[in-house]
């Protein structure tokens, strides 16, 4: 009978483990302890007992630890309103340079990626049956996932000291600039204006606006639930490059150009987010 | 605080504060004496028992008990008691269920007059 019930004991201890680490940690060896009281001591008057402390632990454990998952999940989510601390005087100009940064690193980046291909596959490549100047075609493809991998990562190594648990960020700005390539890719699958009238201004500048609301809506996801208000971030975001769209679309892009790229948003994007900081947690966030 | 907007309380949250009223008890008192109390209807298990404790530690309907924990057989035991915010709402969810008794007692002889 004892090794009957080392055997249930040690089920049980296994059962315990997949309760949320925080439950598990403030009641999981009192909850072993009892149910080795109980197991004992119903093993000591009778089997039938004991059977029935069994089927009841196995009854009500399955809703239990849904229900405990489920509270936790929601704790989880009222801290995520509560920021870590308020932006400094220097988060503005530190958001403006990684942000900005970004595009001439992809840039850079990319090209030497492609280089690095034309080595093996040459100036020009097949693609069903057209050909495509390789280092064209490739960096359609690869500058907006570096891009967004880039900005993603260097916004989160600031804004991680900020606001809780953002590691999502990363995701949701590759995300967002991935995000412009298919929706410009569907458009001109669709016959819509992309590639053949790239050049015509107004379509740049919505294809800007189309990339502002792309990252903007991708970010938001995870700031709606940090922030009040964040659905500001999506309007920040489209306006910064929509305003850069009203720059660039005349096909003047230089280097200097190229620069402007990351700070027009950068700046508009840096006084949203610092304004979105600075307000007070909701009432209910402030209790968590 | 208006103690009313909690009631009416669950049966087990209802026996386990009523387990506590004597005084501080650990988890499997609590168990044995809300089956006590209870006439053997409501049986907790340590999955039910402990979901529920840890709600009504997080409310502040009860807090261990420092003084009454200890080990016994080479286990430690915490003890749990009633704070004030949970002795109101026990007296005011018994006087909930008495006026309830009251007015189904008068119902019934009033339609056996």
């Amino acid at each position: 009978m004892s090794r009957i019930l080392s055997v249930i004991f040690h089920l049980y201890s296994i059962l315990i483990r997949f309760y949320p680490a925080s439950f598990r940690e403030e009641f999981g060896s009192e909850m072993e302890n009892v149910f080795f009281e109980m197991t004992s001591e119903a093993a000591h008057n009778n089997n039938s007992q004991l059977l029935v402390i069994i089927l009841q632990e196995i009854r009500d454990y399955p809703l239990s630890l849904i229900s405990e998952h489920w509270r936790n999940f929601q704790h989880l989510e009222s801290k995520l309103m509560t920021p870590i601390k308020k932006p400094e005087w220097f988060f503005i100009p530190a958001w403006i340079i990684l942000t900005a940064i970004c595009v001439p690193m992809a840039f850079f980046l990319a090209i030497a990626i492609i280089r690095f291909i034309i080595i093996f596959f040459g100036d020009f490549i097949t693609v069903d049956g057209v050909r495509h100047i390789t280092e064209d075609y490739l960096f359609t493809y690869l500058f907006p996932p570096i891009v967004g991998l880039l900005t993603g990562c260097l916004q989160y190594g600031l804004l991680r000291r900020y606001l809780p648990r953002m590691g999502w960020w990363v995701a949701a700005t590759v995300a967002g600039w991935v995000g412009l390539v298919l929706i410009l890719g569907i458009s001109s699958a669709l016959g819509f204006f992309w590639p053949a009238d790239v050049a015509n201004e107004f379509l740049i500048n919505w294809a800007f606006v189309v990339l502002g609301l792309s990252i903007g809506v991708g970010q938001w996801l995870l700031l709606r639930r940090r922030l009040p208000r964040a659905a500001w971030w999506i309007a920040a975001n489209m306006g910064g490059w929509a305003l850069l769209g009203l720059l660039v679309s005349d096909g003047s892009l230089n280097q200097y150009t190229l620069l402007a790229v990351g700070i027009l948003p950068a700046f508009l994007t840096a006084m949203a987010l610092v304004s979105l900081m600075n307000q007070d947690p909701p009432p209910e966030a402030q209790g968590a | 605080m208006d103690v009313q907007s909690y009631l009416p309380l669950r049966e087990p949250t209802f026996f386990i504060l009523l387990a506590l009223v004597p005084g501080p008890q650990h988890g499997y008192a609590i168990m044995k004496e809300t089956a006590d109390l209870s006439d053997g209807r409501v049986r907790l298990s340590t999955s039910t028992l402990y979901g529920a404790i840890k709600r009504l530690l997080d409310q502040r309907w009860i807090e261990r008990a420092p003084v009454a924990s200890g080990v016994e057989n080479g286990r430690e035991r915490k003890a749990y008691q009633l704070t004030d915010m949970g002795r109101r709402i026990l007296n005011a969810e018994t006087v909930r269920l008495q006026s309830l008794v009251t007015v189904a007692q008068q119902a019934q002889e009033g339609a056996a007059l």
